[in-house]
């Protein structure tokens, strides 16, 4: 058996293993392969940037732990921006995991002196999807009588400042597509159409593509697709995170499946050339 | 290097390192934590549910908003298909969230996805990018233009719409790639980085 035909019969475990070899040792020796800026997100950093200090922001944590990794990174990079503009948070979440990923990436905006329940608000878990966000969008108080932390929201001082959507400077959604919560077409529908809030997109890799049509069109302001905007929103406001640290671990990865694609096709194509000509001399 | 001594974090390790093994081989230790996983979402679920229908109806009914036992008994017919001499009324609720469901995304979703997304392909050509997204969305519509069969020069431009949509499955798949390889760098983080603490 010569190096093609073992190539086309590799154990798919030794694929896994150099798989997590190329993740692993980036992850515990980052390379520090450059990083660099892509229109799209150098757009939503501009766009983010722009607002005006102590405006009103709404946050939708979309999405469950398997996202984490790309959506976290986006959250705490954009809060870093907020931050020093005083901007105050409001975060909604339509997955029961999403209130807590809140809570840890708004642990950052304690670094800027923001108090909570004055500065920022975790409202929680909100079952119903589009309906509920659309409710939402009209009357907050309708949805939630309490927040995450079982505080009333009367009793909170930020919340008395908002009685609609159109109240918020900013939405933002982060999301893996609207599966058991809501998504990037169900916020464009309830936000940017409905209230006329401007909207940006913190999504995964996999909705890059299908999102990015809604920033082409002019009707979301700004997108952050996978860990690779995260790192790159982090070179912007030049603080290195976890999207910079996974950025090594990512690119070793893509290089090993281009790779294994590349060896596996000439593989498979040297192999179908010596067939037919062992097939077309047998013939002969 | 200095591990965590959360139990959390141990127990997030375990599992995940648990759940990867049977990337080598199906095993028992795999089974285990793949089943405490599914159990764990349902309870979750369950816990959600109920914490949901005490905020949102039960606890403000107390309180005086009488009229949201429309929504409850609502509800509670959805389980009437459970019941076969009386599961019709299972349709009730189902026809009134399709009809609602349906009613609010229709606000938006003519605007933002037929309007919205069609002007934005009426461009001016002045660009390489603009005159891809002109020829990319033209092409491509005549690809599914089924009733009529474009044959000699005009199946170039089915044919060309055919190559655009397999170069947007191509950066959709690349997408895909690139979100699982994240998933699996994020677990690669926590155990190396919150469990090991290297």
């Amino acid at each position: 058996m010569d190096i093609f035909e073992r190539l086309q019969n590799l154990d798919k475990r030794v694929f896994y293993l150099m798989m997590a070899l190329a993740i692993a040792i980036p992850t515990i020796r980052p390379i520090g392969l450059p990083i660099t800026v892509t229109t799209a997100v150098q757009k939503t950093y501009d766009f983010v940037k722009s607002l005006p200090d102590g405006s009103k922001v709404l946050i939708g944590f979309d999405y469950e732990p398997g996202d984490e990794i790309d959506l976290n990174p986006q959250a705490i990079a954009l809060f870093h921006v907020f931050g020093p503009k005083k901007i105050k948070v409001v975060a909604i979440s339509s997955f029961p995991a999403g209130p807590m990923f809140a809570e840890e990436c708004m642990m950052v905006l304690a670094q800027y002196g923001y108090k909570y329940g004055v500065d920022y608000v975790n409202l929680g878990h909100y079952a119903g999807g589009e309906s509920t966000l659309a409710a939402f969008a009209t009357k907050p108080t309708s949805i939630f009588s309490k927040d995450w932390l079982k505080n009333d929201i009367a009793s909170l001082p930020l919340m008395k400042e908002i009685t609609s959507m159109k109240d918020f400077s900013m939405a933002m959604t982060l999301n893996d597509g609207p599966t058991g919560g809501t998504g990037t077409h169900e916020w464009v529908r309830q936000s940017v159409m409905a209230h006329g809030t401007p909207l940006i997109m913190g999504c995964t890799g996999v909705l890059a593509a299908s999102n990015m049509t809604y920033v082409q069109s002019g009707q979301c302001k700004g997108i952050l697709a996978g860990l690779a905007a995260a790192a790159e929103f982090e070179k912007l406001i030049g603080k290195k995170g976890t999207g910079t640290v996974g950025m090594d671990a990512q690119s070793m990865a893509h290089v090993l499946i281009v790779a294994f694609v590349l060896l596996g096709n000439v593989a498979m194509i040297v192999s179908r050339q010596r067939a037919k000509t062992a097939g077309g001399g047998a013939s002969r | 290097m200095r591990i965590s001594t959360d139990i959390g974090a141990w127990v997030g390790a375990l599992s995940a390192l648990a759940i990867y093994s049977v990337l080598y081989k199906e095993n028992p230790v795999y089974r285990l934590v793949e089943n405490i996983f599914v159990g764990a979402s349902a309870g979750i679920a369950v816990v959600v549910g109920v914490q949901t229908f005490q905020s949102t109806a039960w606890v403000p009914m107390a309180k005086g908003n009488t009229w949201l036992v429309v929504p409850m008994v609502l509800g509670v017919l959805l389980y009437a298909r459970y019941t076969p001499s009386v599961s019709y009324l299972n349709r009730i609720p189902l026809s009134f969230l399709l009809g609602t469901s349906a009613g609010v995304a229709m606000r938006g979703a003519i605007e933002s996805q037929i309007v919205g997304q069609l002007s934005a392909t009426m461009i001016n050509l002045n660009s390489f990018d603009a005159l891809v997204i002109f020829l990319g969305t033209v092409t491509s519509l005549a690809y599914f233009f089924l009733t009529y069969r474009f044959s000699g020069r005009a199946a170039v431009v089915s044919m060309w719409g055919r190559y655009f949509m397999m170069a947007a499955f191509g950066a959709a798949f690349g997408n895909t790639v690139m979100g699982r390889v994240s998933a699996a760098i994020g677990r690669f983080q926590f155990i190396f980085l919150k469990w090991l603490g290297m």
